[in-house]
């Protein structure tokens, strides 16, 4: 550890780092922004920096830090520099959604994420890249500019949150906030090695959340290790009255429950989530993860999903549909620019969306894809009976060359293809790092029943502790 | 002949009076404040703002669906209605299209001495849009008004004639005023009508009417007219739309389905934009806003809030003896109405009837600022200084006239001032007990008539 820079500490250890006075708030930060300066010209993974306003707030912190070394149990986030994908509105901070027609938009509100991340006492270093109005897989739909993987810049780092995962995974910063509607934090996180969490639909406020899909779209964390998601994940869970969406059930130290033994839990694997058209080492690698599971303690049993490709097929019609209404405001008229400025793809999913809504087609598309939803639904529910958790490939194949996208207009339902039916079934997963293909990241997932994060994270941690 | 039968429906939209928004919790009071005071992310629909349903704003539908008898939907939801209009922020409407809080329903209305049942369609819960201003060179949006509840109350096509549409729209009125939920003040917005107006060609061979009326089927076409804000135009516009569509039918051709504006001097509706086909809101459920569901308790408990409603009142009054005359104007108001239930008791006691308090009540707008026991003392005294029943006043006065055929003829003449000679007369023999208003006027008749 002691070799580590500072900048690629995790949270747990930046708090001892903290606690123990290695060092301070401020040389955190400097390290981190020392970083982006070495790496974002070529990453391209930050729209804005705060440069200024993060050092004078480090400065603060090792004020209060000071007076109160008992700090951290206040603040669980107690210094730690993060990275926000750009659809979280920022009081005050421009916020983009990486779309032209918000390159100038500053909110007078913060998203209750920011809020959380904030008060818990996080930095905010920066605003990142993404797909426009997160439309896309690999960040090459920014209005702005492509981010690029940080273990091959001549690939992609997936997205949508692809610009939170590049920081994390380049360690700009220790941490990063992201959003997923179907592949937005656990795709990226996977082809940059890193973790992401997507938590329960409805498990995190959506309140100032630029949205895609609002019937899917949930904010998570992108970190380095499984301990740190739960760490965010406890910060940001829970009911937040500006979302009505939000559950009241109850919220766990999901820190505390990583530490808790973990009983006889048994995995299913789908068969149906190894593709017959999938990068065979993709398969092998995380086959052998899953062995590694087995060896571990956990049970592992054969379970039948439905193909995947239905889900590609539900998820096509809702999102676009929801798309195509929660982009109807973007009119020019109060805030932002013309919908003249509207990017090729945000145009292609207004323009099928709004056609499946269309009378004389609503029935046959968008009624007919949410019947299909509530049985996918069920589907998992079916599964959960018999096992406690999936394990499965998060993602077909590593990281793709830049440039694939644009030749494939359902390139992101199809690198998304092995998430999207429990996106649309509102469940949590998670993403870790569980092998490598040719020098480049291989993601295995974990999901969950609804509102059991635990469980995943569980899971996750006792991989990742086994060493890999 | 033909026989066109005129077939209206009319969609009345409320304004709640709640404190409230509906989707935010922003003060829902917009008339007459500075542009753009009552606004925030939500109602302003900038990125990222959510709508969280005002549970108040759904009770207060919920109580109006209850009043007008409509059911309640065991699951009910919002829909989003998307349609791009400058006033309307997030470019879709929040409103209830698959499931309406209330179905069905029905408004009592008197007509011709008859007792109708109006048939409602349904009752749903949406969001009102911003204002636009139009000034010589721009148009400017105030936004108070956005997101403040609205209440759609959508009648079935079943009202024959303006007078009925009239009748229907001064009754829900009345009842929506009773339920204190909404001002409904036409001038201020807070209650806006629209009618749609066909006319349908039922000649038909004699004897078959009956068959054939049950087989109802709605012409091809609708005419809506829009920005009605007064009943009397609303009786007038359709009138005159009914009669527009005739003389175009009888010649064998049918109106344009579109909508007209109504133009209040001409009188005369007008055509403001054709609509060849139906508008298309791509409507879905509302994502940000889960399903709601009332269980039988909850509804009871709503149903506890229900007032005493405008014809129960009626039906009461009219058991206790009171003219419909009277009830007609006494129940316009829920104040008066109840001032006249706590008067009737009290009188009850002091032997005054309920009708004759009523018409007392109809008659002096003065005493309605009284409390009870003062109206009942002012009855009283005013009863035993004019007590004398009509028929004695009619007697006294035919004795009068007899006697003074000169006065009479003066009057005949023209000269009207011996009216009040006359009248001395009468009370004389009355010992002033004749109510002089009454004699007045009975004088006037008799010698109309040639006493």
């Amino acid at each position: 550890m002691g070799v580590k820079k500072l900048n690629e500490l995790t949270i747990i250890e930046v708090q001892k780092g903290l606690r123990n006075k290695s060092f301070s708030v401020k040389d955190l930060t400097k390290a981190c922004f020392k970083q982006i300066r070495k790496t974002d010209d070529k990453l391209k993974a930050f729209v804005l920096l705060r440069e200024k306003e993060s050092l004078s707030l480090a400065e603060k912190y090792d004020q209060e830090l000071k007076e109160n070394p008992e700090v951290f149990a206040q603040k669980p986030l107690f210094g730690i520099p993060i990275a926000v994908k750009d659809n979280f509105c920022t009081k005050g901070i421009k916020t983009t959604a990486s779309a032209d027609i918000l390159k100038d938009f500053i909110p007078p509100y913060n998203a209750t994420v920011v809020e959380k991340m904030l008060a818990a006492g996080a930095i905010m270093v920066g605003k990142t890249n993404m797909d426009a109005w997160a439309h896309g897989s690999s960040t090459e739909a920014s209005d702005f500019f492509t981010t690029k993987n940080p273990h091959d810049l001549t690939r992609t780092p997936g997205g949508s949150s692809g610009g939170s995962a590049a920081a994390v995974a380049s360690n700009q910063v220790i941490a990063a906030i992201g959003s997923e509607t179907a592949g937005s934090i656990r795709q990226p996180a996977a082809w940059c090695g890193i973790v992401g969490l997507k938590p329960t639909y409805g498990r995190v406020s959506r309140w100032g959340l630029i949205p895609m899909a609002s019937s899917t779209d949930s904010p998570g964390p992108l970190t380095k290790t499984v301990e740190d998601a739960a760490i965010i994940l406890s910060v940001l869970a829970g009911k937040d009255e500006r979302d009505a969406t939000t559950s009241l059930e109850p919220v766990k130290d999901y820190s505390r429950e990583l530490k808790r033994k973990t009983k006889n839990l048994t995995l299913g694997v789908p068969q149906e989530y190894f593709l017959p058209k999938m990068d065979e080492k993709v398969v092998l690698t995380v086959k052998k993860a899953i062995k590694k599971l087995e060896k571990i303690g956990f049970k592992t049993k054969k379970i039948s999903l439905f193909d995947p490709k239905y889900a590609i097929a539900v998820y096509t019609i809702i999102m676009r549909a929801e798309v195509s209404s929660n982009l109807g405001r973007y009119d020019g008229i109060r805030f932002g620019g013309f919908r003249k400025n509207f990017g090729q793809e945000a145009k292609r999913r207004i323009m099928l969306g709004s056609h499946v809504l269309s009378s004389g087609y609503f029935d046959q598309y968008y009624l007919h894809a949410q019947k299909l939803r509530a049985v996918i639904v069920q589907d998992f529910e079916k599964v959960f009976k018999e096992v406690e958790a999936i394990a499965a490939p998060t993602s077909p194949s590593v990281a793709l060359k830049v440039g694939k996208a644009a030749k494939d207009l359902l390139f992101g339902e199809m690198q998304d293809i092995l998430v999207e039916a429990s996106a649309m079934a509102g469940l949590p997963g998670i993403s870790l790092n569980c092998g490598w293909v040719n020098n480049l990241p291989v993601g295995l997932q974990i999901v969950a029943p609804q509102f059991r994060e635990e469980i995943i994270l569980k899971v996750a941690h006792a991989y990742e502790k086994s060493g890999l | 002949m033909s026989f066109w039968r005129p077939i209206i429906g009319l969609e009345v939209h409320v304004e709640l009076n709640t404190k409230a928004k509906m989707f935010c919790r922003c003060s829902a009071r917009h008339f007459g404040r500075k542009p753009n005071v009552h606004t925030c992310p939500v109602c302003l629909g900038l990125p990222g703002a959510l709508p969280v349903p005002n549970i108040e704003g759904i009770k207060r539908a919920i109580l109006i669906a209850l009043a007008l008898g409509a059911r309640i939907n065991k699951d009910f939801w919002f829909d989003r209605k998307n349609y791009f209009y400058p006033d309307l922020p997030k470019g879709f409407q929040i409103s209830q299209h698959f499931k309406p809080i209330g179905l069905g329903g029905q408004v009592p209305i008197l007509i011709k001495g008859k007792e109708k049942n109006i048939a409602l369609d349904n009752i749903h819960l949406e969001e009102d849009t911003g204002k636009l201003i139009h000034k010589e060179n721009e148009s400017l949006v105030d936004f108070n008004r956005s997101g403040v509840p609205l209440v759609e109350i959508v009648t079935q096509p079943v009202l024959s004639s303006g007078l009925e549409a009239k009748l229907y729209l001064q009754r829900l009125q009345q009842a929506l005023r009773y339920l204190g939920v909404s001002d409904c003040d036409m001038e201020k917005g807070s209650m806006r009508l629209e009618a749609n107006i066909s006319v349908k060609d039922e000649t038909l061979p004699v004897g078959r009417q009956e068959l054939i009326m049950k087989n109802d089927k709605l012409p091809d076409y609708k005419v809506e007219i829009k920005n009605l804000n007064s009943f009397k135009f609303v009786q007038k516009a359709i009138n005159y739309e009914i009669q527009r569509q005739i003389r175009i039918l009888e010649k064998s051709k049918q109106p344009q389905q579109e909508t007209r504006g109504f133009d209040l001097k001409k009188g005369i509706t007008f055509s403001q934009r054709s609509k060849e086909a139906a508008k298309d809101y791509r409507y879905f459920p509302e994502p940000d806003i889960p399903p709601f569901k009332f269980s039988k308790k909850e509804i009871e408990k709503i149903k506890k809030r229900l007032p005493k409603l405008p014809w129960e009142w009626e039906e009461e009054m009219i058991k206790m003896g009171v003219a419909r005359t009277w009830v007609k104007t006494i129940t316009k108001s829920k104040k008066l109405s109840k001032l006249f239930m706590e008067t009737a008791v009290l009188g009850k006691a002091e032997g005054i009837e309920p009708d004759q308090l009523a018409k007392y009540l109809v008659n002096r707008p003065a005493l309605r600022k009284e409390p009870p026991e003062i109206i009942i003392k002012k009855i009283k005294t005013d009863l035993s200084k004019f007590s004398l029943e009509l028929k004695e006043i009619k007697k006294y006065i035919t004795q009068a006239l007899k006697e003074q055929p000169g006065a009479v003829g003066d009057f005949k003449n023209g000269k009207v001032q011996v009216l009040g000679f006359l009248i001395g007369q009468v009370q004389a023999k009355a010992k002033g007990k004749a109510d002089p208003k009454i004699t007045a006027a009975e004088i006037i008749k008799q010698i109309k008539n040639g006493a």
